[in-house]
């Protein structure tokens, strides 16, 4: 075979074969190379980097970034990147398969990638070797697909590659979420755990010129400590709570059993669902002016006024949940107990609240892991104090709280004692590392609620 | 007899005033944020919302900031809802049940992953990553912004549409899979179009968490003040929005409101993320019923 019969040949191919679109796809193809390797370059980048705490392949040079950033941020930032890369690549990799396979779908995703990626490339979003060589490859792909479609007609797409391209679709958008939150955890552990001890989260001893010391290795009086914050977090979420499940209980009994279907409960259900969307930013402010300020009931800073607080975030979230779990109560529970001339209330008290306790129990619990890692809510009205005020007192005195902590340990606290902004963000990451790690305790102890109560009360 | 009647009735207006609690919650919200920014608001009102913020000299012109809270919003929604939503239906309809089992309560936990944990990691990870990428002094801004909102969306929009997926009646599902649809014929012709209102109101939802949130934008908009996005890709600019904005003007000092200007602009600011939260709460019960109805 000569070289030049080559082309006949392969027009031969094109036109016997099912596959008339091989050169379109492949055209695509490359060009998705052309990205992904791009992505891929940047993710061995970062292993090796890992491996060899050697130089990086792009960017500044690492000796200026390793005043701000550890080679683990480092790693992270570099696969943040990747991802970003690869999933572009993977979309052209996709059409790609569509054009091979003479799907509809392919011609329009990839006249609107070459289209995309030639105007990113104008635009200077993106390198230009990356998005003109692979846009053009795309804009021919999309020209020689119309030729061929003008020349054998149209066929109806295949439901086969349809579903295979959605199933791909889907899965790799599962994997993307699960990686997030896989990257998010496995970050804060890694990077957090470097001051964590068991001195750490038992003492009760900080203040920023003994935390700039025990960065620097100094010696101390008395071990650096956060247990008051997590003992702040824990009261300020308890009296919340107090307050808020009785009272989100009744409201959720009244709209599960007793609200007729009228414009009164409708109102009330509007004024719940309001509540439940209004920022937590503007909770702070007005709890500041209801509680905290002489315009209000003046407590100062103080326990009570940021559980109050606290307690408007998290009421409409307590309704919801136990009106939920009262409503999936089956109707033939209710009716046993009033055939056997049970009060309404009775029925209530003994039938439905005890059936609908594994969903009640679950969302509160549920609430009380959002509430514990709040901060704008309670920064101003709890304060930002170092240490458990004496004796407790519910008004006049400021509460600390473990997510304030992790917020102002961030912002300057340390000011100009020789600590680096790289320690400071470690000693916060340790902050928020113990409070991840309550977070999950109260999530899983949720789960594990759900699991027994509904084994107990409802036979499921 | 009578006097159990008469419990009966008093439990139940008991639990009305419970219900009706949350009503004078929003009043009271409602009462203390136009009284305590009654001066701004007014001037708002009478002189026109104002096109430049700054605290120093006495000017506290909302619109940019409004403009760029929006945008920032709808960029964060949008990238919650291209990973989000294929994660739902994933879930919902492909994904076998041992992964889901797992998947499902991971992704209800990280509904509420402390925001303060989401703005620290966003700052090092995501603010670093596009100072390195782009070589830009800092990367803060609404491209960061963008992502870490975007992020931190994602759980919510995925589990509340999951939910309204598999809320569709399996009849339904069956008939479809019985006439020869495929999985993904029935997934897009039948589920999707009853799973709609649901999956809308997952993103409205998200819509309002994103505006609404604090302390993850503090970290990562760069705090400088808010102008309005002329140019729309200049996003790795320091920009700032209603949120942090307020937040970097706290209403107290030594405990006590001050009761100046700015303590005034800070409650007038958040009246209008209150009214902002509200209209978007009327719009998703709009949606909801008028989808519904059809």
């Amino acid at each position: 075979m000569t070289t030049a019969r080559l082309p006949i040949q392969l027009y031969n191919y094109l036109r016997r074969h099912e596959k008339k679109n091989l050169f379109a796809g492949s055209l695509v193809f490359i060009s998705g190379a052309i990205i992904a390797s791009f992505g891929f370059v940047k993710l061995c980048s970062a292993i090796g980097k890992w491996l060899s705490h050697g130089a990086p392949f792009w960017g500044p040079p690492f000796s200026d970034i390793t005043m701000q950033y550890s080679l683990f941020d480092v790693m992270m930032q570099d696969s943040l990147i990747a991802l970003i890369l690869i999933l572009p690549s993977l979309l052209v990799f996709l059409v790609g398969y569509l054009l091979m396979e003479s799907h509809s779908l392919g011609i329009k995703l990839s006249f609107a990638l070459a289209l995309g990626l030639i105007s990113l490339t104008i635009l200077r979003v993106i390198d230009f070797e990356l998005g003109f060589v692979a846009g053009l490859l795309c804009a021919l792909a999309t020209a020689m697909e119309l030729i061929i479609r003008r020349r054998t007609g149209h066929k109806k797409d295949s439901p086969v590659v349809t579903e295979n391209i959605a199933k791909f679709g889907l899965r790799l958008s599962g994997m993307v979420t699960v990686i997030i939150l896989v990257g998010l955890v496995v970050y804060i552990t890694v990077r957090g755990l470097k001051y964590v001890s068991w001195d750490f989260v038992t003492g009760s001893n900080w203040s920023a010129l003994d935390a700039a010391k025990f960065i620097l290795g100094r010696p101390l009086n008395q071990p650096l400590g956060i247990s008051q914050f997590i003992i702040g977090s824990l009261l300020l979420v308890a009296l919340c709570e107090a307050i808020a499940i009785p009272l989100g209980l009744g409201a959720a009994v009244f709209l599960a059993e007793y609200a007729p279907k009228n414009v009164v409960t409708n109102t009330i259900r509007f004024f719940i669902e309001t509540l439940a969307g209004v920022p937590s930013i503007v909770i702070a402010f007005v709890g500041v002016g209801i509680f905290v300020s002489q315009y209000g009931l003046y407590m100062k800073a103080s326990w009570l006024a940021g559980s109050l607080s606290l307690a408007f975030m998290i009421l409409p979230w307590n309704i919801r949940v136990a009106e939920e779990a009262m409503k999936a109560v089956p109707n033939a529970f209710r009716e046993a107990s009033y055939a056997l001339g049970a009060t309404k209330w009775q029925t209530i008290r003994r039938i439905v609240l005890l059936a609908a306790s594994p969903g009640i129990i679950t969302g509160i619990i549920l609430g009380v892991g959002a509430a514990i890692g709040e901060t704008a809510v309670v920064m101003w009205t709890a304060g930002d104090v170092n240490s458990l005020p004496a004796g407790l007192p519910l008004t006049g005195a400021g509460m600390p709280s473990l997510a304030v902590w992790i917020y102002y340990s961030w912002r300057n606290i340390f000011g100009s004692s020789g600590v680096s902004q790289w320690d400071e963000s470690t000693m916060a990451l340790s902050g928020s590392f113990v409070l991840l790690v309550i977070f999950l305790a109260i999530s899983v102890a949720a789960l594990a609620a759900r699991n027994y109560l509904s084994k107990k009360y409802s036979g499921r | 007899m009578v006097s159990k009647n008469l419990k009966e009735k008093l439990i139940k207006q008991i639990f009305f005033l419970c219900a009706v609690s949350s009503i004078g919650i929003v009043f009271l919200i409602v009462f203390y944020v136009t009284y305590l920014g009654y001066p701004i608001i007014a001037d708002w009102f009478l002189h026109g919302f104002g096109l430049r913020w700054s605290p120093t000299g006495d000017e506290f012109g909302i619109i940019p900031a409004i403009f760029s809270t929006i945008y920032v919003g709808i960029g964060a929604t949008a990238i919650a809802a291209i990973i989000g939503i294929p994660c739902a239906i994933y879930l919902a309809e492909f994904a076998d049940a041992k992964l889901r089992n797992v998947i499902k309560p991971s992704l209800e936990m990280l509904t509420g992953l402390p925001s303060v944990i989401m703005g620290l990691i966003g700052l090092i990870i995501v603010v670093g990553m596009i100072e390195r990428a782009t070589g830009a002094s800092t990367g803060t801004g609404v491209l960061a912004a963008w992502i870490v909102l975007g992020i931190m969306c994602i759980p919510h929009v995925a589990s509340i549409s999951e939910d309204s997926i598999r809320a569709v009646p399996n009849d339904l599902k069956e008939a479809s899979l019985a006439l020869g649809a495929t999985r993904w014929q029935t997934t897009q012709k039948v589920l999707l179009p009853v799973a709609e209102p649901g999956m809308l109101a997952s993103l409205v939802l998200a819509m309002g968490n994103a505006i609404g949130e604090t302390m993850a934008v503090i970290f990562v908009i760069g705090g400088a003040y808010p102008f309005i996005p002329m140019d729309p890709l200049a996003i790795i600019v320091p920009s700032n929005v209603m949120t942090a904005m307020i937040a970097l003007n706290p209403p107290i000092s030594h405990d006590v409101a001050t009761g100046t200007l700015t303590t005034s602009a800070g409650y007038a600011v958040a009246f209008i993320l209150f009214l902002i939260t509200a209209i978007l709460n009327v719009a998703i019960t709009r949606a909801i019923k008028g989808r519904r109805k059809e």
